[in-house]
């Protein structure tokens, strides 16, 4: 039965009752055969032993008064049976008295000694048997009876051919009802294989098997729809607390994205409106400094060259805001850029900003991005005008501006400088509106330029990350996605 | 292994040839032998009336009338043996009236008064034989002929049937001659 495991459960099942039917058919048949057998045997006996009687009967007479023609004529009444092939009768000294032959060559075999109970033999092609003769209880001979058995052999040998031939057509029989009956077996478990493999390969848990019923085999079906059914149920709440999820977080994104575009408008609007009273402001303290009555009052002018000093500190201020908005607002026009000439661009405007001071300059070869030159230029511009500032106090400044690729293909770069850095617990702080880690009396700045430079990253994809320690200088490390891509959503 | 069979069959030869000749020589049966042997198996084919015997241990008696010709023969084959789970008594007659026989031998010598003899007879169950020539025609039951040297005998149906007395089949088989069949009714 090992070597049938990789054959399907049917033929399992047929050949194991294939197996059953053949081993009893077998011993049914042996059983009957040698029943049989015997019995023949007996009935043959039986048959030769009644004609010993019946001569032994007949005979006594003829032995005890010597008449050995009458014996023999008493012999020859076995003619009329024709598996009798020779008979004899013996005196009590073992010494033949009658002689009848069916065929001259047939011998008769003498009984060893005289006899008082029948005995019988058989050789392969006859049955001998002896007959005691009886007179009065007295033994007076013996008659010998030799009985052809050939043709009972070929008889039992028809016999068993027959039973042979019935054995083989109830094996026959057997083997197609069997598998019948196996198929009836197999089907709901090959069904159900076919349900489970059809569920694994299209994830599909509608699909039902049928077939259930009281048996083992049933209320595994059953268990089964049931655990599908299960799995179809949790699969579809799943899926529809999914669903609200994603509708609830479109039904935020709207509005998140409506709070700020009127955010936006407004801030636009205001610093835009600003601007005009601001203009005015600064245009009358102009003329009022070339006034002469102020013009010859020190106070009064200082005072003015305060007054001017803050109108320009906040029109720069809304300048960057205005800027800030723009970069949130303005379409993207993506083309390849030259790092390398933008970044010596953004240095030689920024010449003035560190005229006089010792400046060391490391820019290693840069590579082509994607991205909007004008606001790419704002990035590093910003970057650049943030490390000149913050380390104005070395001597000398040591600006370095290197490229590397990232584990995923995209391109960072990184701007370090020497300057004062910054304590990394407030790093998070570092890219907020109005965010600002140094007082404006160590280094003056409105606290929008590295919003703005997170603003333009994430429109394009990439993102700005800062590393730094207090008095050991910052690193700006600026990343470009590997290949140009929409922003992620809700950068603008 | 050849060898040792046929010496084996040579012996067994031998020893076949030494009896054959020894049998003759130790007993050739004469004619009263096989006549007295006669005797006692007739008494097993022929069938006593039941209230033949008045006692149950009452002796099988054979009675021989006259000269007895058998000599020993007679005592010989009838020692020991049985008639009906019945011990054999034998028994000489002179010229008595041998009414306690259940079989009676008449010698030749009785040959002149055989007709004699057998009318006293007629009443009683009695196996008459007898060697005298015709006896049967006499009326007598049994008569002892000889053929070619051979012991045979005759059988008179009428005269057994008038003693009450029932032949085996199987005897009359046997008989050279049966006389006085019983017509069939």
């Amino acid at each position: 039965m090992l070597a049938l495991t990789r054959y399907p459960i049917r033929w399992k099942l047929t050949a194991m009752s294939l197996e059953v039917s053949a081993v009893a058919l077998a011993l049914a048949t042996v059983g009957f055969m040698s029943y049989d057998a015997v019995a023949y045997r007996n009935a043959l006996v039986k048959n030769v032993s009644t004609l010993g009687e019946v001569i032994s009967l007949n005979a006594s007479a003829s032995l005890v008064f010597n008449d050995s023609a009458s014996a023999l004529k008493t012999l020859e009444a076995l003619k009329a049976k024709p598996s009798v092939v020779a008979a004899a009768i013996y005196t009590t000294a073992g010494k033949p008295f009658a002689v009848w032959q069916r065929d001259p060559n047939a011998t008769v075999p003498a009984p060893r000694r005289p006899i008082k109970n029948e005995n019988h033999v058989f050789t392969h092609d006859s049955l001998v048997l002896f007959h005691p003769i009886l007179l009065d209880r007295q033994v007076v001979g013996t008659v010998g009876i030799v009985s052809d058995v050939r043709d009972v052999s070929a008889q039992f040998k028809r016999y068993a051919g027959i039973a042979l031939g019935v054995l083989l057509i109830s094996l026959v029989a057997a083997a197609w009802i069997s598998l019948h009956v196996a198929r009836r077996i197999s089907r709901p478990i090959r069904h159900l294989v076919d349900v489970v493999e059809s569920v694994v390969d299209h994830n599909d848990y509608t699909v039902r098997a049928s077939g259930e019923g009281p048996d083992e085999i049933g209320r595994l079906i059953r268990t089964f729809n049931i655990m599908l059914a299960k799995t179809q149920d949790d699969g579809e709440a799943l899926k529809h607390a999914h669903d609200e999820l994603e509708r609830r977080v479109e039904e935020r994104t709207i509005q998140l994205k409506s709070a700020n575009q009127e955010l936006e408008a407004f801030s636009y609007s205001v610093s835009h409106d600003l601007r005009a009273p601001l203009r005015h402001i600064s245009g009358f303290a102009d003329l009022l400094g070339k006034n002469a009555a102020v013009a010859g009052n020190p106070t009064a002018l200082r005072q003015l060259g305060i007054i001017i000093e803050s109108v320009q500190q906040m029109g720069a201020l809304i300048d960057d805001l205005l800027n800030f908005s723009r970069m949130g607002r303005t379409e993207l026009l993506k083309t390849s850029l030259d790092l390398n000439a933008l970044l010596h661009e953004v240095i030689e405007a920024a010449a003035p900003q560190y005229a006089g001071r010792a400046v060391e300059w490391e820019i290693g070869p840069l590579p082509h991005v994607r991205g909007d030159p004008a606001m790419i230029r704002v990035v590093f511009t910003n970057l650049i005008s943030n490390a000149l500032k913050y380390s104005r106090q070395r001597q000398p400044a040591t600006i370095r501006i290197t490229a590397e690729r990232g584990p995923q293909g995209e391109t960072v770069i990184a701007v370090k400088d020497n300057g004062a850095g910054f304590d990394m617990k407030y790093a998070d702080k570092l890219f907020g509106v109005f965010q600002r880690l140094h007082s404006s009396d160590d280094f003056e700045g409105t606290g929008i330029g590295l919003a703005t430079v997170r603003r333009i990253l994430h429109r394009h994809g990439g993102e700005v990350r800062a590393a730094a320690a207090v008095n050991e200088g910052a690193t700006f490390y600026v990343t470009f996605p590997a290949e140009s891509k929409e922003a992620p959503y809700g950068a603008r | 292994m050849d060898l040792v069979k046929q010496r084996i069959a040579r012996a067994l030869a031998t020893l076949g040839v030494a009896m054959t000749l020894a049998i003759p020589a130790l007993a050739t049966p004469t004619e009263y032998d096989v006549k007295a042997a006669f005797l006692y198996n007739f008494a097993k084919f022929v069938e006593w009336p039941p209230d033949t015997f008045k006692e149950p241990t009452a002796p099988f008696t054979v009675c021989v009338l006259g000269d007895d010709p058998f000599g020993e023969a007679l005592e010989k084959e009838f020692s020991d043996k049985t008639v009906q789970d019945r011990p054999i008594v034998f028994e000489p007659l002179d010229h008595h009236a041998p009414g306690a026989c259940q079989v009676l031998f008449i010698s030749a010598s009785e040959r002149k008064r055989v007709d004699a003899i057998l009318q006293d007879l007629k009443g009683p169950p009695i196996l008459t034989v007898s060697d005298i020539q015709r006896f049967v025609k006499h009326g007598g039951i049994i008569g002892f002929t000889l053929e070619d040297d051979r012991v045979r005998f005759e059988v008179n149906l009428a005269a057994a049937e008038q003693a009450g007395l029932k032949i085996s089949s199987q005897l009359l088989k046997l008989a050279k001659n049966v006389t006085g069949k019983p017509v069939r009714t």
